[in-house]
């Protein structure tokens, strides 16, 4: 029996246990990552469901401009919808209203006009793409940073296991390897946290810069379309 | 701004997925360190099974029981993994008492323990009785020790006993061995007086035995005399051989001296006429050597004299040389310079000639102008031969000739210029006398 509890003593290296015999600082490491982890894949799934939401209402919009004659009335239910219309659907509204309210000015010439509402347009677009691309700049730093930070705690692990082998007169495998092991999941932790975020990252830059020019290519036809109103 | 109201509800269920991520991931992890925890189990079995069997063997009676109490214990233990169990099974095989947990392991593990409590109260009742067993034989040891042990004693108080005895017996014995001395005293001095009597009786005899020695001795004594006698002459004889001797020694000596003396003065005289001699020597070898030294001085100061002349005399060639080299090289430049001016003034006479011909070509001669006229202009060129200005200086006297030529000048641009462009400078200010024919 006795054997058997010495046996499984030390082969239980299980990852709580390794978790809680590392030194402190490995710790802190372990628990900043930890956060950073949770907060990049709460944006990694945030900006999922945005971007997708996006991309899905712009589609919507697109069909529903092509496909009306009457811009009068859908500017009515973009503005009764407002929310759910998009970010496209927004730029439309932006451009439509400076558009009609310029227009009532009767004295003014038709470029000023349409100057004021490509002006108008590109405003909202601006606040679009901002709120589009926030939490973008977080997820590049994690997957730049986090590798790093972890990799700082497997050094300062393994500086420790390698200290405490001083200490013993013959040095053997058990004796380092779970120091070893401690410092490792610090590591582990970092990957886990950057590789997800590098790879959200560079997804949802490239939807982000899909939607932008797929919205200045709709502002540029919409004025057209303006200009050649009445 | 819309968007941001829009996007809370995502946020919470990004929220909630990331913390079922993270879940996932550390879930993963840590069942998969566990895992690695049981495997060692399987060689934990493995190793309680070699122990017994090796054990079993060569002892067969208490060594066993105290291990075989965890194993009985075990299998319970197993009930949860079935696989650990069979494996546990298997490998107690050859062992007779774990055959039927193989073959039904759950059921029978009650049996078995049934089984294997019995085994143990049976084991345990033998183990009583072997110690009961082993217990009388460690008494009846102790007893046969005490037995021998009282042996011992009763030995050794004999033992002390006869000792005490002998020696009170002995001591009993000794005063009797102290009295006998005491007879031996007076028989002591009988003996000495015995011995001095014998030494007496024996002094006696020598003294009787040494008369004919002293007879002998007698004669020896004469004959000594005779003998220091004759020792004594011989002696005399002896001194007088040495004083003359000693005497024909310190002739020898003096005559030894005196010679030693006069080979010392000649000595001394030679080597004075030695020392004369070569002093003499020296002051002739330092005359010579002054002399030599003279006429080396001599010698070194015609050389020098003559290498100074030499110097002097190479000196003036190599500064003639330099004066004609100098002379030749400042011809040569001065040639050289000719030459070029030359053939500058060469080529600016032959481009003055080109731009005049060239002007002359555009002169677009009218009827009433005649043929012996000529203008002089001032023209001012730019670096490619364009006109910046140009003067009438000197009137033909045709008004008509002249404003041809000043449009000839303009109608000729660009003027031609030589390819050489440091020749430039020589036809930035031009002065030219146009003449409708060549001259």
């Amino acid at each position: 029996m006795d054997v058997t509890h010495d046996l499984s003593l030390t082969h239980d290296l299980s990852f709580i246990h390794l978790i809680q015999n590392a030194s402190v600082l490995v710790q802190l490491v372990m628990g900043l990552l930890l956060l950073v982890s949770l907060m990049s894949w709460w944006f990694i799934f945030l900006k999922m469901f945005t971007v997708r939401q996006a991309v899905k209402q712009s589609e919507e919009f697109e069909e529903s401009f092509w496909n009306n004659d009457d811009l009068n009335r859908l500017y009515q239910n973009t503005s009764v919808m407002r929310g759910d219309s998009g970010s496209m659907g927004r730029i439309f509204a932006a451009g439509f209203t400076e558009f009609l309210k310029l227009k009532k000015k009767h004295d003014m010439d038709n470029n000023a006009v349409m100057d004021g509402t490509r002006r108008a347009m590109r405003a909202t677009y601006q606040r679009e793409m901002d709120i589009l691309e926030s939490h973008l700049a977080f997820l590049a730093t994690v997957g730049s940073v986090s590798p790093y930070v972890g990799l700082f705690g497997t050094v300062w692990g393994i500086m420790n296991a390698f200290r405490g082998l001083a200490n013993v007169g013959q040095a053997t495998l058990a004796h380092v390897a779970p120091g070893i092991a401690e410092a490792l999941i610090a590591t582990a932790m970092g990957l886990f946290a950057a590789i997800p975020a590098v790879v959200a990252y560079n997804r949802y830059s490239h939807d982000i810069t899909r939607l932008a020019s797929r919205f200045e290519i709709f502002m540029e036809e919409f004025s057209n379309v303006l200009q050649r109103q009445p | 701004m819309s968007a941001i109201v829009h996007a809370k509800p995502y946020k919470l269920r990004a929220g909630v997925l990331a913390l079922a991520v993270h879940f996932a991931f550390f879930s993963l992890l840590y069942f998969g360190a566990s895992w690695r925890v049981q495997p060692p189990q399987g060689m934990v079995v493995d190793i309680w099974d070699s122990l017994p069997g090796t054990e079993t063997a060569p002892v067969k009676v208490e060594p066993p029981k105290t291990i075989e109490q965890p194993k009985l214990g075990k299998p319970a233990q197993p009930v949860a993994s079935p696989k650990a169990d069979i494996e546990l099974s298997e490998k107690k095989r050859p062992q007779e008492k774990s055959k039927p947990i193989k073959i039904e392991p759950k059921r029978h593990i009650e049996k078995v323990d049934v089984q294997a409590e019995h085994k143990r109260q049976e084991k345990l009742r033998v183990q009583a009785e072997q110690k009961a067993q082993a217990e009388q034989k460690m008494i009846e040891e102790q007893k046969v020790r005490a037995e021998h042990e009282r042996i011992r004693a009763d030995l050794a108080n004999v033992v002390a006993k006869t000792r005490r005895n002998v020696r009170a017996e002995l001591e009993k014995a000794v005063p009797p061995k102290v009295v006998e001395p005491v007879k031996p005293l007076a028989s002591l001095k009988a003996d000495l007086e015995l011995a001095e009597k014998k030494r007496l009786r024996e002094k006696s005899q020598e003294a009787v035995k040494s008369e004919p020695k002293r007879q002998k001795e007698k004669v020896d004594a004469q004959s000594k005399l005779k003998a220091e006698a004759e020792q004594k002459a011989e002696a005399a004889q002896k001194a007088e051989a040495e004083q003359k001797a000693e005497a024909e020694q310190k002739a020898e000596a003096k005559r030894k001296v005196l010679a030693e003396q006069k080979a010392e003065a000649e000595q001394k005289a030679e080597a004075k006429k030695k020392a004369l001699a070569e002093k003499k020597a020296q002051a002739e070898e330092k005359e010579r050597a002054k002399q030599k030294a003279q006429a080396e001085q001599k010698l070194l100061a015609e050389k020098e004299q003559a290498e100074l002349k030499a110097q002097a005399e190479q000196k003036a060639k190599v500064e003639q040389e330099r004066a004609r080299a100098e002379q030749k090289a400042q011809a040569e430049q001065e040639r050289a310079r000719a030459a070029q001016a030359a053939a500058i003034g060469k080529e600016v006479a032959e481009y003055t000639a080109k731009i005049k011909a060239k002007i002359r070509r555009n002169i677009v001669m009218l009827p009433d102008i005649p043929y012996n006229v000529t203008a002089e202009f001032y023209v001012t060129l730019l670096p490619g031969g364009m006109v910046l200005k140009a003067e009438l200086t000197k009137p033909s006297g045709s008004a008509a000739y002249d404003s041809a030529v000043e449009r000839a000048i303009k109608k000729a641009q660009p003027l031609p210029l030589p390819p050489d462009v440091t020749l430039f400078d020589k036809f930035r200010e031009l002065r030219l006398t146009v003449t409708p024919i060549k001259e």
